[in-house]
């Protein structure tokens, strides 16, 4: 009758081997152990010996051939089993091979040259870390399924834990207990605290977790500045447009960038770099019945003082119809701040994180200044430079200062240097 | 106050056949035991376990079976005590008795499926008193006396026997077990088949006593050392301890001398630790060539008898291999359907789990 | 440097602290003439003696018991256990005495002595060979438990249990003794036990494991990275005491924990882990902590272990369970 052998797993858990050469040809009569083929797996060359005594009836592969493991390998006729079992004979002993040392006194050990390296670190995902939300997971699990993210809330709980009433209220929906109204002290008005009131609570609380602000104040005298404006004030109407200080402005900031590049940056923690920005994209913050917003003029030191008057007059209109594009409103190196048209003199504006200046523009007006010591009546612009002080140093905001005014007390400069 | 000798002891050396096939007839407690029928039936069951045991060498090298400790020169102490048990009583074995087993009755393929790593192999068959082998060393002999204490308790007339190797007399428990059954006077006996090796340390490591059989004397009762070759002295023993054991004369320790022929296991390699000289003295020694020799001067066992014996037994082997390999594979989910009674509501969830993970795989 | 196995990276590390300390001696079945089962202590006694590297009569209680007695009496000795699975015969003398000495004593007698011991399944042996039960010697105050995951890992950690003041149970995961190999350093650098180490960093998941288990782990990790699911993957190196800090502040980074161990599941190291972070980083918890491991069964024999420990499937499964959560 036929008997099949296939190609075992020879115990070192390999899964294919090679055929090298075969030792028996079809038609020869094998004994049961005699050697019949040798395959080369992996870790060796090894012999496979025939569990059957009979005649070969096929081989099945040809030298050079890979052949996995349980696959046919040799079908042999069997004849009634010959003897296999070792007659006692203290002059001859079994012939025992020279056994090469498993290493082991049980089972099978992979044996292998591969070699362990440790993973490269992989670079933190771009996603913020979203550990720092603290909230239960129960809270956790509401606010999914209301919608509500939870970066966006600020946690009323202990340790500005997230509450369940946070996620509530977010959602619009009224706790159980109903306390619009009052107050253990009086009547209150509740307001769902959302939108860009929201983010923009984020974002300020962010920046002042982070950066290290310092607020340095100035003037600029831009009485001369103001006559260039009044003189140009009508072409710009003309088109269609606004030319307002801030063309002018936004022009003596870049002067100020060139020259000292550290401020138009920003500071990449992970990689320990400070990224130099070699463009120029100054944010304008505005006040708009929705609340505060800031849009972008890109590449300022490409455009000309009317291209900007321009551009800052279509942002605005857009920034009030709610038509601005979200691009519009991203990819800022400086930002400035114009509390002045409302009112105040100086501040200590907030950086928009992850810039690294703001400058805060006050009110313009008429002052009683000392010029070669005579008073004399100037229009004084206040300017307020915050500026984040692990990156930059006071002396080199100071300098940028003195650049800013420089270009705003001499309009003529703006001309000559031309971007 | 004048000295006095509290106790002494001796050690009694029996053999009936010794080396050379020569039997010392006047130790024979009956002329059967010598019947030609007797011998033979000795002779055939020495020669197919020996066969069995080749044959699960063979396979092993060839992948087809895992790790598998020889019994190679110890098989006249297996066929000895397979003869001298009755079917009642109860054998507890470590894990060199593939031949006792399947003289007592456990199937060839259930021994093949063991070493393979089934756990189905490990069932004993109804009718059978044989515990599963035991894998610590002498961890088992406790529960050999146990099983005796419960049998003197229920007067069951049966007797327990229990086997190990020299490397257990120095654990915990054949301590332990010796001086349990000694002091409950049980029905067992302990019997050792010294084969000289644990493994790499020799005897000569194992024990500073001169014998083995002498740690008996400290738990009150008998030892012998006998020859471990030969079958006739094994056998007469091994009968004797048990017949006492059942008439309630409490326990023997036979302690049988005999030589590890093989490696510890298939994935030992003996050579780095023994010489191919000590070896080749024993296999001098080797249980059936003497008992040839004897069969040759006593009946003129012919080749043509031994043709004939070793084809009957390569076709037995054969078939039990066949049966073994065109067994299916074990299904994994067994490994919980044994381990208690009935399974809580955790064990079913898991087990519930792993069957749907075991069920994707099988998708394609 | 030269690359090594993990039994090789043991044997160096034994050469070289018996070198260095003469109270060092080893004792074990089989490791003298036969340079141990799985050669871990190869050569050793050819260069410092039998009386230094002592061939044992078989008895596990026996060689812990005296050396117990070997510590207290000065020496360091460092034993070896075949097998985990026959270290169950000497547990009264583990438990009951070298992790009590100490405390029994007053600090008078102390018991700096290591049990080296292969662990762990996956090769394919007999019962009992395959056994990850560390829970039973983690449950037990007063021993210290290791697993290296690497050959390096083997070398330096084992330096610093065989230097510990007090009894570490070192235990070697068989699987992987020479089915890797890594760059060993000849010098002596020692890893400091009771803490763990980052070996990739994420911030989505935090996967934790010890032993052999952590190469299907890094595994299922490098996976995972391909769908965009970072992990970190912490190498717990020391089960006894454990690095809480490392895992806490992973988990309050990533929020998502999975563990994986090849010991049966209940009351696993993975739970204790599972505890600890449920009790000190609950708010930072988006998905329940997962753990992946052996099943509440005895570890069957080789036709069906395969099936039996986690696999890498299995630990992305569990990874993306925690993602979607």
């Amino acid at each position: 009758m036929k008997k099949v052998f296939k190609f075992p797993d020879v115990g070192e858990g390999i899964a294919e081997g090679e055929i090298v050469q075969w030792l028996v040809s079809v038609g020869d009569v094998v004994k049961e152990d005699q050697p019949l083929v040798e395959v080369e797996t992996d870790k060796a060359v090894v012999s496979l010996p025939s569990p059957y005594s009979g005649k070969v009836i096929s081989l099945n592969g040809q030298p050079g051939e890979i052949i996995l493991v349980g696959a046919d390998l040799v079908t042999v006729e069997i004849e009634p089993a010959s003897s296999s079992v070792t007659t006692p004979n203290p002059e001859a002993p079994p012939k025992k091979e020279k056994k090469k040392d498993a290493g082991s006194v049980v089972g099978v050990l992979e044996t292998s040259e591969k070699e362990f390296v440790l993973p490269i670190h992989q670079k933190a995902s771009q996603k913020r870390s979203e550990g720092e939300v603290r909230a239960i997971p129960s809270v956790r699990m509401r606010a999914k399924a209301l919608g509500i993210d939870l970066h966006a809330l600020v946690g009323s709980g202990p340790d500005g834990r997230i509450t369940r009433e946070d996620v509530e209220k977010a959602a619009g929906r009224t706790s159980p207990v109903d306390s619009t109204t009052t107050s253990v002290l009086g009547p209150v008005e509740r307001i769902p605290f959302r939108g860009v009131r929201r983010s923009a609570a984020k974002r300020v609380s962010e920046s002042t977790q982070k950066v290290a602000a310092v607020t340095f104040v100035d003037d600029a005298d831009i009485t001369k500045l103001e006559r260039v404006r009044l003189n140009k004030k009508g072409l710009a109407e003309d088109r269609g447009f606004n030319l307002t200080y801030l063309p002018f402005i936004i022009k003596s900031v870049v002067a100020g960038l060139k020259a000292y590049p550290f401020i138009n940056a920003t500071l990449d923690e992970a990689r320990e770099e400070v990224v130099l920005k070699k463009y120029y994209n100054i944010g304008i913050a505005i006040d708009t019945p929705e609340g505060l917003m800031v849009f972008v003029l890109k590449d300022v030191d490409q455009k000309s003082i009317l291209d900007l008057a321009q551009e800052i007059s279509a942002l605005t209109e857009k920034a009030f119809s709610r038509t601005i594009a979200l691009s519009e409103l991203k990819g800022g190196s400086f930002t400035l701040t114009n509390y002045g048209v409302i009112g105040g003199i100086y501040g200590t504006p907030i950086i928009n994180y992850p810039e690294v200046g703001i400058l805060g523009l006050g009110k313009i007006e008429d002052q009683a200044v000392v010029r070669e010591g005579e008073i004399v009546i100037r229009k004084i612009l206040p300017l307020s430079l915050t500026f984040d002080h692990r990156v930059i140093y006071g002396s080199e905001a100071a300098r940028f200062m003195n650049t800013v005014i420089e270009h705003l007390e001499d309009p003529d400069l703006m001309l000559i240097e031309g971007k | 106050m004048p000295r006095r000798i509290l106790e002494e002891f001796k050690v009694e050396w029996f053999q009936l056949l010794d080396e050379a096939g020569k039997l010392d007839a006047a130790l024979l407690p009956s002329p059967d035991l010598i019947s030609e029928k007797t011998v033979k039936a000795f002779y055939e069951s020495m020669v197919l376990i020996r066969a069995f045991d080749e044959k699960a060498l063979n396979l092993q090298r060839s992948g087809r079976l895992g790790t598998y400790a020889s019994i190679q020169g110890q098989e006249a102490i297996q066929v000895a005590c397979a003869a001298a048990l009755q079917q009642s009583d109860w054998l507890f074995p470590s894990f060199r008795e593939s031949g006792l087993s399947i003289l007592r009755g456990n199937p060839m393929k259930a021994l093949y499926l063991y070493w393979a790593g089934d756990e189905r192999g490990n069932l004993v068959p109804d009718g059978v008193n044989d515990f599963p082998v035991a894998i610590p060393v002498g961890t088992h002999i406790p529960h050999a006396v146990g099983a005796a204490w419960a049998a003197q308790h229920k007067k069951d007339p049966i007797a327990v026997l229990t086997t190990f190797g020299d490397g257990a007399t120095s654990k915990g428990d054949f301590h332990e077990g010796l001086n349990f059954a000694g002091v409950f006077k049980l029905p067992i006996v302990f019997l050792c088949q010294n084969n000289q090796w644990a493994i790499s340390v020799p005897l000569s490591r194992q024990t500073a006593s001169k014998t083995l059989a002498q740690k008996a004397v400290a738990y009150g009762f008998k030892g012998i050392q006998v020859d471990g070759n030969d079958v006739f002295g094994v056998h007469v023993a091994v009968k004797d301890a048990l017949d006492a054991a059942r008439r309630g004369e409490g326990p023997t320790f036979i302690e049988c001398l005999t030589y590890r022929l093989s490696d510890h296991t298939t994935a030992d390699d003996a050579s780095r630790y023994r010489s191919e000289e000590e070896v080749a003295l024993w296999r001098k020694k080797d249980p059936l060539l003497r008992l040839r020799t004897y069969m040759e001067a006593e009946w003129a066992w012919s080749e043509a008898q031994e043709a004939a014996l070793q084809q009957a037994v390569s076709e037995r082997i054969a078939a039990s291999v066949e049966d073994f390999e065109s067994t299916d594979p074990i299904d994994p989910l067994d490994m919980f359907d044994t381990l208690f009674a009935s399974l809580s509501p955790d064990l079913l969830a898991q087990r519930a789990a792993f069957e749907q993970r075991l069920a994707k795989r099988k998708k394609p | 440097m030269s690359k090594l196995t993990l039994i090789q990276a043991v044997n160096q590390a034994l050469h070289h602290e018996m070198e260095k300390d003469a109270n060092v001696v080893l004792l074990g079945e089989d490791i003298g003439r036969d340079g141990g089962v799985f050669r871990a202590t190869d050569g050793l006694v050819e260069r410092f003696g039998p009386s230094r590297v002592v061939d044992t009569p078989l008895s596990e209680s026996a060689i812990v018991g005296t050396a117990i007695g070997m510590a207290a009496y000065g020496l360091r000795p460092v034993a070896e256990i075949q097998f985990m699975g026959f270290l169950y015969g000497a547990m009264e003398q583990l438990i009951s005495h070298a992790a009590r000495l100490r405390t029994r004593s007053r600090g008078r007698y102390t018991c700096p002595l290591v049990i080296r011991t292969p662990y762990g399944g996956g090769i394919h042996a007999p019962e009992l060979h395959s056994e990850s039960t560390e829970a039973f010697f983690i449950h037990t105050p007063g021993i210290k438990v290791v697993a290296p995951s690497t050959p390096a890992e083997a070398k330096g950690l084992l330096l610093s249990a065989i230097r510990d003041p007090d009894p570490v149970l070192f235990l070697e995961p068989s699987k992987i003794y020479r089915a890797i190999k890594e760059e060993v350093s000849e010098d002596e650098i020692l890893i400091p036990l009771g803490e763990a180490r980052l070996v990739a960093e994420g911030e989505d998941v935090t996967l934790i494991a010890w032993g052999a288990m952590l190469h299907p782990t890094l595994e299922a990790a490098a996976r995972m990275l391909v769908k965009g699911v970072h992990a970190d993957v912490i190498d717990l190196r020391t089960l006894s005491p454990i690095d809480s800090a490392t895992i806490l502040r992973s988990v309050e980074k990533t929020g998502r924990a999975v563990i994986v161990h090849e010991a049966a599941r209940s009351c696993g190291l993975g739970a204790e882990i599972a505890a600890e972070i449920c009790e000190k980083a609950l708010l930072s918890l988006k998905a329940p902590v997962l753990r992946v491991t052996g099943y509440d069964t005895s570890v069957p024999l080789p036709k069906s272990e395969n099936d039996y420990f986690p696999d890498c499937d299995q630990i992305v499964e569990a990874i993306e369970q925690v993602v979607q959560f």
